[in-house]
């Protein structure tokens, strides 16, 4: 991809892979695999936000916690700020997680249920042994930036006893605490009523301006993508089918599953929807163990050739750093 | 929770209420007993069989000893044995489940097996036969209980470990650098503790029922009384002395029901939800 | 009117808990036409989905109660009917689809058992393949032998729609039904619904949080906030010039793939408690042009335009007067 001299690649993913064993049985060795994400590339520069997006199943998810070596890939490279992360052990690690952060969909699980908040938000300090001297004051500052203020009242609350969106922000205050790089966001306000969403992805673009903080957006609502991300890769079945500028994709979509997305998407406007050509998928998504042959979206593709049957598009260039994967479009 | 909210919702459970109250009940006496006692346990030298009258509210046995303050007493005993047996089990359980739930893989199949090899065994003869050839006394007695009441605890603390390893906040901590210890103790351990909970006390009724039974057959601790081998020595007089064997009987059914409901108290108010099904 | 086939007036259903009163449902009106599709939108918690429960009187009792209020479907009041005859009424006058299908379908009994069992009068074009085929799926012979876990998403809201519509009820009551699925897959079961009432003549209550899809299904929509409907009209004035700033903040807080906005516009705070609502307006806490009146007195649902109704003191000029006669 194509980016000016002054822009600083972060991130570096290539040919990322991850496939699970499928447990057939007690004691059985399994030769068959969920092909979660099949070889995918991309890279990520300061200051940018990337939104993976995609349906469940697509392999999404499974890239966000790849990225952030909280499972191992089966094949592929992940460079962060310049070094190989799955080379990296013991210090050197731990040193380079201060750098990546994630935040979760579910404001529940995402919180130790039987912390109170200052436990929670102390946490990241203890473990990097930062001077703790002005620990509750450091809880505080960070609290206020997340937008829970006077801090006081939330220091002693236990998850329960927020609301969704003030969870959020606790995680969001979690995820900050050690000034990191990259925050992964994984469906991060997906759970959120859209008052609540609208907080929260406010709150998030402005963290990002005024810590130059890099996002990796992980989300199937193609309307947070279009208000939020410079660039997108839409992944359908373990694959990225088309990746590129975020306006470029959303007005001129190229790859059919990408055209189909953004038909799909209902628009808050009642004249644009009922002036709206839908485009409707047949069936639902094959199954990550069996994926079609030749390329994946075939079986659903209204534009379907024999050749899409056979072989496997691959990512071609586009011109403008769009890329996608698709016969139509040789 | 707070500890207030949690008294209020256990209190809704009437039956889990009462129980709670008579656990304290028995508790003070155990504690009191050498106050309590009108009359020193061991010492002979009342008239023998004397039925429940003032002065012997539970009567005299045959060496003329008072049945009250036997029964205190043995109250002591019942409650030491279930409540360490019952701990020693927890830690037992906690210790095992905890590893095999949070390593899974084949660590977590070779512990797993050896905790059902163990949930299998008749535990009570198993008892018996450890303590005839190892020789009674009330620690041995507390640690073989305790050696055998643990696959439960390791189950449902396993179980615990596998739900919450997988929750996101745990995920968070990797994410931050957290070490395998520091999650294990920190983050998920606090949330297995309470059903444990639940599960140990129930475990203590069944201790207390085990020593009983153990005493009965003659392999208590001879140093001291407990509700089993009262009712041991009852037995033979049963027809002419009824309240040899009654009071003992209806102390432990009492304090064994009591644990039960309250355990299920406990256990309403941490799963709110199997309760209204 | 003839035309009104639903007509639902002064609701209220409270639940007792033992920390009080919850209002979930605080004196809500609306009505639905003959083949009418009526939205009812509002945030989680703001008591939409138990408006919907009330009127298939199943709001689970206790804690719940409904305790005023009627509900005219044509021209017998719900809360008049007992259990017996209300259970006649499910299914063949009002049906209603949920979010999550798994819940409401028996796993262990085969699809095609489940939606025979509430086939009132099979007849040659009215069996379960036909119903199955009926609702777009593929392979209904198959289908109808399997159990709701070997199915998709999708295809488990397809057949809750099936059996929904066995008895073809006049009116349909869509909770979320496509909340729980994929974009590509709520697209295709929102077109299914679309299709059965254009086919039917079905008039649609849909129940959702999700403004786009109540632009795209509905003729008319309620906003709902913290118990009560705050706006109700046709859909174009309702997004086009919404009158309560409870609904212009949802709109304009609410994202779009159609265009980007560069600040986003919230509505500050969060939903209250509905244990101890606000006193007044329930919204004046997050009212960017909230008055002292909104505190004191309860707005009224006033005509503001013909067929756009509002409950707001903004709108209310001669608002303090009335109150007083």
């Amino acid at each position: 991809m194509k980016r000016t001299d002054e822009t600083e690649t972060i991130l570096e993913i290539s040919g990322l892979k991850k496939y699970f064993p499928l447990r057939e049985g007690f004691f059985s060795r399994s030769s068959r695999f969920v092909r979660a994400v099949d070889g995918i590339s991309f890279s990520l520069a300061r200051k940018e936000t990337m939104a993976l997006v995609g349906e469940s199943g697509c392999g999404k998810s499974t890239t966000a916690k790849l990225v952030l070596r909280l499972i191992e890939p089966t094949a592929g490279t992940i460079r962060f700020l310049g070094r190989n992360v799955l080379e990296l052990g013991g210090k050197e690690l731990l040193a380079l997680r201060r750098e990546m952060q994630i935040i979760f969909q579910d404001t529940f699980a995402s919180l130790n249920p039987r912390k109170r908040v200052r436990e929670i938000l102390s946490q990241p300090f203890r473990n990097y042994r930062m001077d703790t001297g002005n620990l509750e004051e450091k809880v505080a500052e960070i609290l206020e930036l997340v937008g829970l203020s006077p801090p006081a009242i939330f220091l002693d609350r236990h998850p329960h006893e927020l609301s969704g969106g003030q969870r959020q922000r606790v995680g969001i205050a979690r995820a900050l605490a050690l000034h990191p790089t990259l925050i992964v966001a994984d469906e991060a306000v997906s759970a959120l009523d859209v008052s609540v969403k609208a907080q929260i992805l406010d709150l998030m673009k402005r963290l990002q301006r005024q810590f130059d903080l890099s996002f990796l957006f992980i989300t199937h609502d193609l309307a947070v993508v279009r208000s939020l991300a410079d660039q997108v890769a839409v992944m359908y079945l373990g694959l990225i089918v088309e990746r590129g500028p975020v306006r470029r994709v959303f007005s001129n979509p190229l790859h059919p599953y990408t055209q189909a997305l953004l038909s799909a998407t209902p628009v808050p406007n009642p004249r644009l929807a009922r002036q709206k050509k839908r485009m409707l998928l047949k069936g639902d998504v094959p199954s990550p163990v069996d994926p079609p042959k030749g390329c994946r979206f075939h079986t659903r593709c209204p534009f379907v050739m024999s050749r899409c049957r056979e072989e496997e598009p691959e990512l071609k260039e586009k011109g403008d750093g769009l890329v996608v994967a698709c016969f139509l479009h040789e | 929770m707070r500890f207030y909210q949690f008294w209020l919702r256990f209190r809704k459970n009437r039956a889990a209420e009462i129980s709670f109250y008579c656990i304290l009940v028995f508790v003070s006496l155990a504690l009191l007993a050498p106050w309590l006692s009108p009359y020193d346990p061991f010492a002979l030298g009342q008239r023998p069989f004397l039925p429940p009258q003032s002065g012997h509210l539970m009567g005299t046995d045959d060496l003329g000893r008072d049945t009250l303050s036997r029964v205190l007493y043995g109250t002591r005993v019942s409650l030491m044995v279930g409540v360490l047996a019952a701990a020693t089990s927890l830690i037992i359980g906690t210790a095992v489940g905890s590893v095999s739930g949070y390593s899974g893989g084949f660590v977590d199949e070779l512990l797993m097996r050896a905790t059902e090899y163990v949930l299998v065994i008749p535990r009570f003869f198993l008892a018996l036969l450890i303590v005839a050839m190892m020789g009674t006394g009330i620690t041995k007695i507390v640690l073989v209980i305790g050696f055998l009441d643990w696959p439960e605890i390791a189950r449902v603390v396993r179980a615990q470990f596998l739900t919450f390893k997988e929750r996101e906040f745990v995920l968070a901590a990797r994410a931050m650098g957290l070490k395998n210890w520091e999650i294990i103790f920190t983050e998920i351990l606090p949330n297995a503790i309470p059903p444990a909970i639940v599960v140990g006390s129930f475990l203590v009724a069944r201790a207390i029922l085990l020593e009983a039974g153990l005493s009965f057959l003659g392999l208590g601790d001879p140093e001291l009384i407990s509700w089993g081998m009262l009712l041991s020595d009852a037995q033979e007089r049963i027809w002419f002395s009824m309240w040899l064997a009654i009071f003992p009987g209806l102390a432990m059914s009492l304090l064994v029901l009591s644990i039960n409901l309250f355990g299920d108290g406990i256990n309403d108010v941490l799963n709110p939800r199997l309760k209204e099904k | 009117m003839e035309n009104i086939l639903l007509d639902v007036r002064g609701l209220k259903t409270y639940f007792h808990i033992s920390l009080g009163v919850v209002r979930a449902v605080d004196g809500v009106n609306l009505c639905v036409s003959k083949g009418e599709a009526v939205g009812l939108v509002g945030e989680s918690g703001c008591g939409k989905t138990m408006t919907a429960h009330s009127i298939m009187k199943l709001v689970p009792s206790p804690p719940g109660f409904i305790e005023e209020g009627e509900i005219w479907f044509r021209n017998t009041d719900l809360l008049r009917l007992g259990e017996q005859e209300m259970r006649k009424f499910r299914g063949r006058e009002v049906s209603m689809v949920f979010q999550d299908p798994m819940t409401y379908l028996n796993p262990v009994m085969k699809v095609g058992k489940q939606i025979a069992e509430v086939l009132v009068s099979p007849t040659r074009d009215r069996t379960v393949i036909k119903l199955l085929e009926s609702v777009g799926i593929p392979d209904p012979l198959k289908v109808a032998d399997q159990y709701p876990h070997e199915l998709s998403g999708g295809m488990r809201q397809r057949v809750l729609i099936a059996i929904a519509m066995a008895n073809d009820p006049p009116l349909l009551i869509a909770d979320e039904p496509t909340t729980a699925l994929d974009v590509t897959i709520q697209a295709q079961i929102l077109d299914l619904i679309k299709t059965i009432k254009t086919e039917k003549g079905t008039s649609l209550l849909l129940i959702t949080h999700d403004l786009g899809i109540v632009a795209e299904m509905c003729d008319r929509v309620y906003v709902m906030y913290a118990g009560k409907i705050v706006e109700s009209g046709d859909v174009f004035s309702i997004f086009e010039e919404p009158l309560h700033p409870y609904a212009q903040g949802l709109l304009r807080s609410s994202l779009s793939i159609a265009e980007f906005r560069e600040n986003l516009e919230t509505i500050e705070g969060t939903v209250p408690n509905l244990l101890d609502p606000p006193s007044g307006c329930r919204f004046h806490p997050r009212c960017p042009m909230a008055m002292s009146v909104c505190k004191e007195k309860e707005p009224s649902l006033i005509q503001e335009k013909p067929g756009h109704e509002v409950s707001c003191w903004l709108y209310e000029k001669d608002g303090r007067d009335r109150n007083h006669s």
